[in-house]
């Protein structure tokens, strides 16, 4: 079939085949072009215009960025066998289809690498929130927490660590100013320590409990027993400590004992502003203890703010007040605190003691660590120059000039007519913390030098300003070398400040920040409460580093015999035998559906929400978290689905007409069939045979543990779940399990998703054309390294991609 | 970009030579910027309140089922049967390809396509670019608050400007002077904010010269945040010496507690009124939002956000009005004092555009189409519902567009805006 046009695009692809491939002029004809005339400009001409691509008028300069990228969608989709439609009478000979990809993969790889060469892959970039709060407790040994000062930083490509995420405005100057000027009051001290405090609280009547609203009539939540008190409900967080005067680290012990149980009590403690409801002092979770019958001590590290008090709830007690007659609220508040309220289980608390600000040393450490033992009061210009000849390579990772130590020192001596020391250094200081060789990440086009790399790894791993070690390996000009770096990254990983990488990797890879962002249906899921939501984060990230710490398979993530759950954990999922609130390692027993993130109760949550699941939200998740080839966003012009929680239609029947729709079905043959094989789990992660349906009107009802309160509710049961599926390529599973076992026979295609999320991660950018035959390479090696994770971290580590800004 | 540089080295020479310091009176100290409407003596200032509910109004209840002058109030907008005769409700807005999803929060002032992709980078909003042009008449060009955490203003370069939430905090800044000693040292830090700044202008154009080009574009940011925080410091210092305005009214109290989103919105909306009244600034955004539990509304027993995916269950919906019937009430009140506010012959409301809306058409769906929106006072020719096409929706930034020509900018686009909103004339 002639086409107009064709031919020119023939002769523009031989054109532009001639440029693009300058670097290798053995290639031999155009077969691009042709099979792009063969099988392609039959629908993607000028007439047709199918999926809107003309490619009879596409230009072939494949310089020009959406060009390429056009050039990627046909060799990609070709490469999938999508394209020419298998419905297509006259199909390519295999042979046909592969001479076409290599050689437009050739020069797509070729004018890719070039731009590398000319711009850099990866762009300039601020240091984001953790990074900037993770350098400055680096830089300057403070403890506070400045991140509040600063805007919420934005994300590309899934991360925070990525350049046209993270822009810079007016407000971030400014917050950088208020955070330095606060962490330098940190730093920055004369005169005596504060006054540190020890005290012990007993806990009697007079303890403060909040009273809120007393909607319900006065109960028995109290027991003013001789040496304890005793509490019935979990309904108040009651303060237990004095509220302090002073920011620091303090140190907060409580002893308590269950009263009236054999089994330990269970408290959860938080910290912050009792009196600031979603101010910044917000109550924390500090963490969960089991007070046995014989009482035990608990002992935390906190950092708390001025006003802020710990607070105590015991954990699975029934909420339901004891009803006392009615009268006055001060009768029945003596009346309760007096009277033994029969044989009821409670948490006897007995004391709380709390302590600090917990100093070191003083002057505080932060204090020794810039200006060693000097005293501020008469120090001059020379100690000023021997501050900043030590200080300024830390905060810009990198030897400074001799120009460079003048500039500041220039800013010294204008403020240092006004006299004294402490003044003038602190404006110094702030005008280095606000440089943007501190603020930014940059480096010119091609190879880091080691001090670049210095800190693409310090912030790689632990989101934070390289350390001594890191800056020495650099400064001796070895950290390139292939055993330095290994060695590095062998030691960084075991480095406590490794947890950075745990927390903002599966934060945002696996969405756990989300965690919060919508609350479950308390009607349809009354069993959901604070403590799962704690161990469910807990164990996804904990499982992270349990495959990291140990090297094991990275297709753990996809499918493992183990988990990592408490006991609040373990009975959502059906696992018998766990005791206590401690998170530990458990081999799953054979009939589990556990095992791998998508089982995961966080992952399960962060892709629902809240109210209904959606196959197609889910789905679309895994394959861009999972398979790493995502979905392009939904049409605008398409509605959304409308949830229908009245169990008349399935959201089944309501994607049913997707498939019907040959414009639909293209991109959700791929998207609902993921989603559909998770249909197995419901909003909060539970195993769901049936949906969930309001208790009230659904025809059929069922009882729920609801272990904070330690009763059950009933829930209604709507229709039976459909967990079958078929892949795009016609394999079919019948439940969750069969398509977990797919899901797992191709690893490789999962290291090469989480090699390019960790390169993403890791260097600012997310993987380029160019980088494809680089991420084969770290799948091949990998593979022969058991597919560990840490053997992952080591090839990103390795591979030019990482190497090259 | 050398260029650029020469430019910025020539006006710092400028203002070195000028001898520019804190010392200077206010208005010289001021770079003078075009001051559309705000500062002309004969036209009376203008304001604008912008408001989104972000989990969305429940749209049966919202929009009046007929159209034109005549039109019969929604149960809803019965809260505001009072002032009637002040608002404008508009029915087949949005913001094309905004995507759906509560990402498209981020866009409600901004109309950014594709709120809800990997890529996805915000633009201006339109409250920012009508306060570049407010200049330093106020106290605070702008003020952005939220309920929770979530802000409606974004910056040129795609940042979420923080918002604040406790009216208490807001208040002291803007009615409470400091101590002498809480003065001198806000004057020390407002002079060490200009040594610092003078030495990160320096280093960054260092700087600029060793990066490519994309990456000088990133430093240019930091240049251009770099000059506005000098300018806004200069503000500060000048203002920080002139005498804050009284008012006769208790400070607020605490902080509502979160789940109490009707008190949060209320106790803003108080604040909200005595800032324009004082003139301490003539822009407000406003995000409601609600997190932390179940509302003290009676018959309320679920949380705002589950219950805005009611998935059509009666019981959901019938509560979900409670909540939101409440929320425009309160709005009602900040309209009825603005009404009640004189000012110039006429009331603040007159010169106080009031958008109050969401950017979920349908929450329950999480559809970002058919947006129900209103638009109160600002001297607009009002009483009417404005029923735009609900399948083939009119740009929202239509009337952003409407609303920026009021404030005083000579602009005829903003955002995906294609023209102005048809319909609504001033009065």
């Amino acid at each position: 079939m002639p086409v107009p046009g064709a031919a020119r695009l023939a002769s523009l692809l031989l054109t532009a085949a001639s440029i693009a491939a300058l670097p290798c002029p053995a290639r031999g004809a155009d077969v691009v072009g042709e099979f792009v005339e063969r099988h392609c400009v039959g629908c993607h001409d000028e007439a047709s215009r199918k999926g809107g691509l003309d490619l009879s008028s596409v230009s072939t300069n494949v310089a020009d960025a959406p060009t390429f990228a056009t050039w990627v969608k046909v060799h990609d989709r070709v490469r999938d066998g999508e394209m020419p439609p298998k419905a297509h009478d006259e199909r390519p000979a295999p042979a046909d289809t592969a001479a076409m990809l290599r050689e437009l993969d050739a020069r797509l790889h070729d004018a890719d690498a070039a731009r590398q060469q000319r711009e850099g892959r990866a762009r300039a970039r601020r240091l984001n929130r953790d990074e900037y709060q993770n350098s400055l407790r680096d830089l300057l040994g403070v403890e506070g927490d400045y991140r509040g000062s600063l805007p919420e930083d934005g994300s590309a490509q899934g991360f925070d660590k990525v350049g046209s995420g993270l822009g810079i405005s007016p407000e971030h100057l400014e917050g950088y100013l208020a955070a330095v000027e606060a962490a330098l009051n940190e730093v920055i001290v004369t005169g005596p320590p504060p006054r540190s405090i020890k005290r012990r609280i007993p806990q009697r009547h007079k303890t403060q409990f909040p009273v809120v609203s007393f909607r319900e009539r006065w109960a028995f939540l109290f027991y003013d027993a001789p040496d304890a008190l005793v509490r019935f409900s979990g309904l108040f967080d009651a303060v237990a400590g004095t509220r302090v005067n002073t920011f620091g680290l303090y140190r907060v012990r409580i002893r308590a004992r269950s009263w009236q149980s054999p089994e330990p009590m269970r408290a959860r403690i938080r910290a912050g502003n009792p009196g600031d409801n979603g101010g910044n002092g917000v109550p924390w979770l500090v963490g969960y203890h089991d007070f046995p019958p014989e009482g035990d001590e608990v002992e935390y590290i906190v950092r708390l703010q001025p006003g802020h008090a710990v607070r105590v709830a015991p954990y699975g007690l029934a909420r339901r007040p004891m009803f006392v007659p009615r009268q006055g609220k001060e009768q029945a508040k003596k009346a309760q605190m007096k009277t033994a309220p029969g044989p009821r289980r409670g948490l006897a608390m007995e004391w709380v003691e709390i302590e600090g600000p917990l100093h070191e040393s003083w002057p505080p450490p932060a204090y020794r660590r810039l200006f060693g033992d000097l005293d501020l009061d008469d120090a001059g210009r020379d100690d000023a120059e021997r501050v900043l000849r030590a200080f300024l390579p830390r905060a810009f990772r990198r030897p400074v000039t001799d120009d460079e130590v003048r500039h500041y020192l220039a800013i010294y001596d204008s403020a240092a007519g006004a006299g004294g020391f402490a003044g003038p250094i602190r404006l110094v200081l702030k005008a280095v913390l606000c440089s943007p060789h501190f603020l930014f990440l940059e480096a010119p086009p091609g190879p880091l030098d080691d001090h670049a790399l210095a800190a693409r790894l310090a912030y790689f791993l632990w989101s934070a300003t390289p350390d001594a070690p890191l800056l020495a390996a650099a400064a001796d000009g070895r950290l390139h070398e292939p055993e330095t770096l290994h060695r590095q990254v062998e030691r960084m990983l075991d480095d406590p400040r490794a947890s950075a990488l745990s927390e903002g990797f599966t934060g945002q890879w696996l969405d756990l920040r989300k965690i919060t962002a919508t609350s479950p249906d308390a009607q349809l899921y009354p069993e959901y409460d604070e403590l799962l939501e704690y161990a469910m984060v807990q164990e996804t990230r904990l499982f992270f580093d349990e495959v990291l710490k140990k090297n094991l398979s990275v297709a753990n993530f996809i499918r493992s015999d183990f988990t990592i759950v408490n006991d609040r954990l373990a009975q959502h999922y059906g696992i018998d035998g766990v005791v206590g609130v401690d998170m530990r390692r458990v081999e799953l027993p054979p009939e589990s559906v556990r095992g791998g993130v998508l089982t995961q109760a966080s992952v399960l949550k962060v892709t629902a929400n809240g109210t209904t699941t959606s196959p197609v939200t889910r789905g679309a998740w895994v394959l861009d978290r999972i398979l790493g080839t995502p979905a392009p966003p939904p049409p605008a012009n398409v509605p959304a689905i409308e949830p229908d929680v009245r169990g008349a239609r399935s959201i089944r029947d309501q994607l049913a007409r997707h498939r019907t729709s040959a414009s639909c079905a293209a991109c959700h043959a791929k998207i609902d069939p993921p989603g559909f094989a998770l249909e197995r789990f419901d909003v909060i992660g539970g195993r769901r045979d049936r949906y969930r349906a309001d208790p009230v009107t659904a025809p059929e009802r069922t009882q729920v543990a609801v272990p904070e309160k330690k009763a059950r509710t009933s829930v209604g049961l709507g229709p039976k779940v459909d967990a079958s599926g078929a892949l795009p390529d016609g394999r079919a599973f019948r439940d969750f399990d069969e398509f977990r076992t797919l899901l797992a026979g191709n690893p490789d295609r999962f290291v090469r998703t989480l090699a390019g999320k960790l390169l993403t991660y890791a260097t600012g950018a997310a993987p380029q054309y160019a980088d494809r035959a680089e991420i084969d390479r770290i799948v091949d090696r990998v593979r022969g390294e058991g597919r560990g994770f840490r053997s992952l971290i080591h090839a990103v580590v390795a591979s030019p991609v990482f190497l090259q800004q | 970009m050398p260029h650029a540089f020469r430019r910025t080295l020539s006006r710092r020479t400028l203002l070195r030579a000028g001898g520019v310091a804190l010392g200077l009176p206010l208005l010289e100290a001021m770079a003078p910027r075009a001051r559309a409407g705000a500062t002309a003596t004969t036209a009376p200032p203008r304001r604008m309140v912008l408001i989104n509910s972000c989990l969305g109004l429940y749209g049966p209840d919202f929009f009046p089922t007929d159209s034109g002058p005549g039109y019969t109030l929604s149960p809803y907008l019965r809260e505001l049967a009072e002032w009637r005769g002040d608002f404008t409700v508009m029915s087949g807005l949005s913001h094309p390809e905004v995507g759906s999803g509560h990402a498209s929060e981020a866009s409600f002032l901004t109309s950014a396509p594709h709120a809800n992709a990997p890529s996805f980078r915000n633009t201006i909003s339109v409250d920012q670019l009508a306060a570049e042009h407010v200049g330093p008449v106020v106290r605070y060009p702008y003020l952005a608050l939220g309920t929770i955490q979530s802000s409606l203003s974004w910056t040129r370069n795609g940042v979420q400007i923080p918002s604040d939430k406790d009216p208490g905090v807001v208040f002291r800044r803007l009615f409470i002077a400091g101590t002498p000693d809480e003065v001198r040292a806000q004057e020390r830090l407002l002079h060490d904010g200009q040594s610092v700044l003078d030495s990160v202008r320096a280093e960054t154009a260092s700087l600029q010269r060793r990066v490519g080009p994309d990456d000088r574009d990133r430093l240019d940011q930091y240049f251009t945040a770099v000059r506005e925080v000098e300018q806004r410091l200069k503000t500060s210092a000048a203002w920080s010496r002139r005498p804050r305005p009284r008012v006769d009214v208790e400070p607020p109290g605490p902080l509502a507690p979160p789940a109490d989103i009707v008190a949060r919105v209320a106790a803003l909306y108080d604040l909200i009124h005595l800032a324009l009244q004082t003139d301490s600034t003539r822009i407000v955004t406003l995000s409601i939002d609600q997190t932390g539990g179940v509302p003290p509304i009676d018959g309320v027993t679920e949380g705002y956000h589950p219950l805005s995916h009611h998935g059509m269950d009666p019981q959901k919906i019938e509560q979900l009005r409670l909540i939101e019937r409440a929320e425009v009430r309160a709005f009602g009140v900040l309209l009825g004092k603005l009404k009640r506010t004189a000012e110039a012959g006429g009331s603040l409301l007159d010169t106080t555009m009031a958008l109050y809306g969401s950017n979920l058409g349908n929450a329950s769906s999480h559809d970002p189409t058919n947006l129900p929106i209103l638009i109160a006072g600002g001297g607009f020719a009002h009483g009417r519902h404005l029923a735009f096409d609900r399948r083939r929706n009119t740009p929202l930034a239509n009337l952003f567009v409407t609303m920026l020509q009021r404030f005083g900018l000579e602009t005829d686009r903003f955002g995906s805006s294609v023209g102005t909103l048809t319909g609504l004339d001033r009065a």
